[in-house]
């Protein structure tokens, strides 16, 4: 196998054994970043030197003996929305405030795993957009086909690693913005729990539902990215104080006998055909493998997504409306409208929503989760739209079709779960597609668990876009 | 349902000093600020006991509380 086709956790382990060194991966990355960043702009920048010393330092460390961890010597890149002491994050916008003087928990733990940050990623703007688009750092493309979104709002996560340029990268997620780059692009992507993973020094879009994400291309980089992150960080007092299971032993357990739910209501509704046989294909492996597949009744399905908006909005305002107020004009329109849509939501609505929502958290446990172990659903129920089909001024159908991208994601954002994308097979138009797997809180585990059954039984995690392809179609 | 004319959304954003919405996006906001409380709405409907007693800061013990075994 050829150093771009491995995932994470085989480039660890070949370094580790020193069958290849951190210069030799970092340099393979770059030469890969070289060929496909004019076809996807998956980057904002790449830091080359930075990281070619710093893959020195982990060879030198590991010749005489030591390592820092699972992710020594390993390049990443991530969003560029996650602070470094005296860099400035360009959250994908123009109007983005000053560098911060300190380091994101996140990065400082990846830092501390070993983990080499070979650049930084585009990205919605301000995180808030579903498809890609960026009218200040360029459009963020879909490998598989450039002409295709590679969804956002972490477009360049999906791109990046699903080009093998990086074999790992976080992202944030609040209505969907790990899992759906993740479905379009071929790759794993977690949503964890709120409060599992520390948001400290990640740029706030929505302070009660955001939460940073995991793009990789198998449950068990996904693993070890969670288990390197994961538990809790003074400086965030919304993470959680429970115990981070051991996620890489939960992935070798048996799903035998684990029940998996599938919707009666809703979530299988609007999904295209050749999505719905995707998923009827994955479902049928989990049966294959021993999962008991049962009918479940989604409460307040249809409520979710614009619940949950009910923070989001009135949160982003409460973020962006003083940047608003002198620099709106530095904002792309569109993600301008999205920023501000807050400033009409009305103050006891807000805390409506907010009050629900531990309410509704419970009553959707109790009726989903006394039926089922997991649920699996789509990520996204129709193949994956261009750039032209969702872009602003496009067809009349692209507020529906900007609508349906987060129909499946956004509730589950509002309900705190644990939810991961799990590849699944392609679309009749050659891109991927997925399936979604929810759990009840802090199951991260049971979700790798199930998903890499799955991958064991499938190979949709070892292909791989042909950047020939890539070009005849780039602009 | 019922509608958020664009008119008291420019009203709104001028109170906040938002001089830049104008009415085209006014009709935007108004358009997804109604979504979302319907939505709220609606579930207020459903039966929430003790719902008005609850703290928003309630919302991670209430996930701790119903994790499962942790593997």
């Amino acid at each position: 196998m050829m150093l771009p086709d491995w995932t994470l956790t085989e480039a660890a382990a070949a370094i580790a054994a020193r069958h290849v060194s951190s210069r030799e991966v970092v340099e393979g990355c770059l030469a890969r970043v070289s060929q496909w960043q004019p076809a996807v702009n998956a980057f904002v920048t790449v830091m080359a030197e930075q990281a070619l010393a710093t893959a020195d330092h982990a060879d030198a460390e590991l010749a005489t003996g030591r390592s820092r961890g699972l992710l020594h010597g390993v390049p990443l890149a991530h969003k560029d929305m996650f602070h470094r002491a005296g860099r400035a994050a360009t959250m994908g916008s123009r109007a983005a405030p000053p560098p911060s003087d300190a380091t994101s928990t996140v990065l400082a733990r990846l830092d501390a795993a070993g983990a080499i940050e070979l650049g930084t990623l585009n990205m919605c703007e301000f995180a808030l957009g579903p498809t890609g688009h960026n009218a200040f750092l360029g459009d963020c493309r879909n490998p598989w086909n450039t002409d295709h979104i590679a969804c956002g709002s972490s477009s360049g996560g999906g791109a990046a690693v699903a080009a093998r340029l990086v074999f790992g990268s976080f992202g944030s997620d609040t209505g969907g913005s790990v899992r759906l780059p993740a479905s379009v692009t071929g790759l794993y992507g977690l949503k964890p729990t709120n409060g599992r993973v520390t948001r400290t020094g990640m740029m706030p879009l929505s302070h009660s539902v955001d939460v940073p994400g995991i793009l990789a291309r198998s449950a068990g980089d996904i693993a070890a990215l969670l288990q390197v992150t994961a538990g809790h960080d003074p400086t965030d007092a919304r993470t959680s104080r429970l115990p981070v299971p051991d996620y890489m032993r939960a992935l070798e357990s048996s799903i035998a006998g684990l029940r998996v739910g599938i919707p009666d209501n809703y979530f299988l509704e609007r999904v295209a055909p050749d999505v719905e046989r995707a998923l009827e294909d994955s479902r049928r492996v989990l049966a294959s493998l021993g999962a008991q597949l049962v009918g479940v009744r989604v409460p307040y399905a249809e409520h979710l997504t614009e619940l949950s908006r009910a923070l989001v909005y009135a949160e982003a305002a409460g973020v962006h409306g003083p940047w608003l107020r002198d620099r709106a004009a530095d904002y792309a329109p569109q993600v301008r409208v999205r920023a501000a849509t807050g400033l009409a939501i009305p103050a006891p609505v807000y805390l409506q929503a907010q009050q629900l929502r531990p309410v509704l958290l419970e009553g959707f446990v109790r009726e989903v989760f006394g039926a089922c172990d997991v649920l699996h659903l789509p990520t996204l129920g129709i193949p994956v739209p261009t750039l032209a089909e969702t872009d602003v001024g496009g067809a009349a159908a692209m507020w529906e079709k900007i609508a349906l991208l987060v129909r499946c994601t956004a509730g589950f954002n509002y309900l705190g779960l644990p939810a991961l994308s799990v590849p699944c097979g392609f679309t009749e138009n050659g891109l991927p597609t997925s399936f979604q797997l929810v759990g009840r809180p802090f199951s991260e585990a049971t979700l790798l668990r199930v998903a890499q059954a799955h991958e064991s039984a499938t190979d949709w995690h070892r292909r791989s876009p042909v950047l020939r392809n890539a070009q005849e179609s780039a602009r | 349902m019922s509608k958020l004319d664009a008119t008291t959304v420019l009203q709104l954003a001028r109170l906040q000093q938002q001089e830049w919405v104008d009415e085209a996006t006014a009709q935007r906001i108004a358009a997804g600020v109604v979504a979302a409380i319907a939505a709220v709405m609606a579930s207020l409907h459903e039966p929430t006991p003790g719902l008005l007693t609850r703290d928003p800061a309630d919302f991670l013990p209430a996930l701790e509380a119903l994790a499962g075994e942790l593997e």
